[in-house]
């Protein structure tokens, strides 16, 4: 009986997913239906992000019923957080998953409080010197440094040559 | 003197695996995931940077292996 209970916790889940292989009208159509899943299941819909244009990092192939492989490039990536009955989560993602247009589907369990930066991303990854150790920040600080003298004297010369020349001249 | 830990510094409690431009500057330039001695993050931290670095390349939002 205490399994039941358990089985029965609401926990917040995220479904991230890659829609491909869709012309651009019907992939809001097709973001519903995931939510439309999980609504059907019981779940709640904490926070979503409609499905935008990626290009993904590596070709992702997909079995087509045919047996033949589809290549893809490019996707579009979705999320959606939400709670739902620890239960009901195995049928949501299986019947996720069957949807001939997800191309990858990822479940994670996750928190109610948001762990998305989003735009605040890119001014918190700025932010960030990329080599840690602080390598680049002595290269760079090297850079005019070595410059410095060498332009110094060349201008010097540069200078007293002009000077010898104009003395010569008078 | 010591660094502190990235994500506790700019007050990061849960690392997201939608946040690839953070995640990329813990990447070399190979798509492999920088120590922890070199990145200075917390041990804490680091466990969670690698799950979400996992997650991502799963979705297709970063490499496995680049170059």
């Amino acid at each position: 009986m205490d399994e039941n209970v358990r089985d029965d916790r609401m926990s917040v889940y995220e479904i991230g997913y890659l829609l491909a292989g869709l012309p651009e009208e019907r992939i809001e159509a097709e973001a519903s239906g995931v939510k439309d899943v999980i609504t059907r299941n019981g779940g709640v819909i904490i926070a979503e992000e409609a499905p935008h244009h990626e290009k993904l990092a590596y070709t992702i192939s997909k079995k087509m019923v045919s047996g033949s492989y589809d290549k893809y490039d490019e996707a579009h990536f979705g999320w959606v957080k939400f709670e739902a009955a620890s239960n009901k989560i195995d049928a949501i993602k299986k019947t996720v998953e069957v949807i001939p247009s997800v191309l990858r589907l990822l479940v994670t369990t996750t928190v109610r409080e948001n762990t998305y930066l989003g735009k605040r991303a890119s001014l918190i990854a700025a932010s960030f010197a990329r080599k840690p150790m602080g390598a680049g920040e002595i290269e760079s600080a090297q850079v005019p440094r070595r410059e410095a003298p060498i332009a110094a004297p060349a201008t010097v010369v540069e200078i007293d040559k002009s000077i010898d020349e104009m003395v010569k001249e008078v | 003197m010591k660094k502190q830990c990235y994500f506790s510094q700019h007050n990061i409690k849960h690392i997201d695996y939608k946040d690839t431009e953070v995640l990329r500057k813990f990447l070399n330039p190979h798509g492999r995931l920088i120590s922890r001695k070199r990145s200075q993050i917390s041990a804490k931290f680091q466990r969670q940077l690698a799950t979400a670095v996992k997650r991502a390349r799963f979705m297709g939002l970063l490499p496995y292996v680049a170059r």
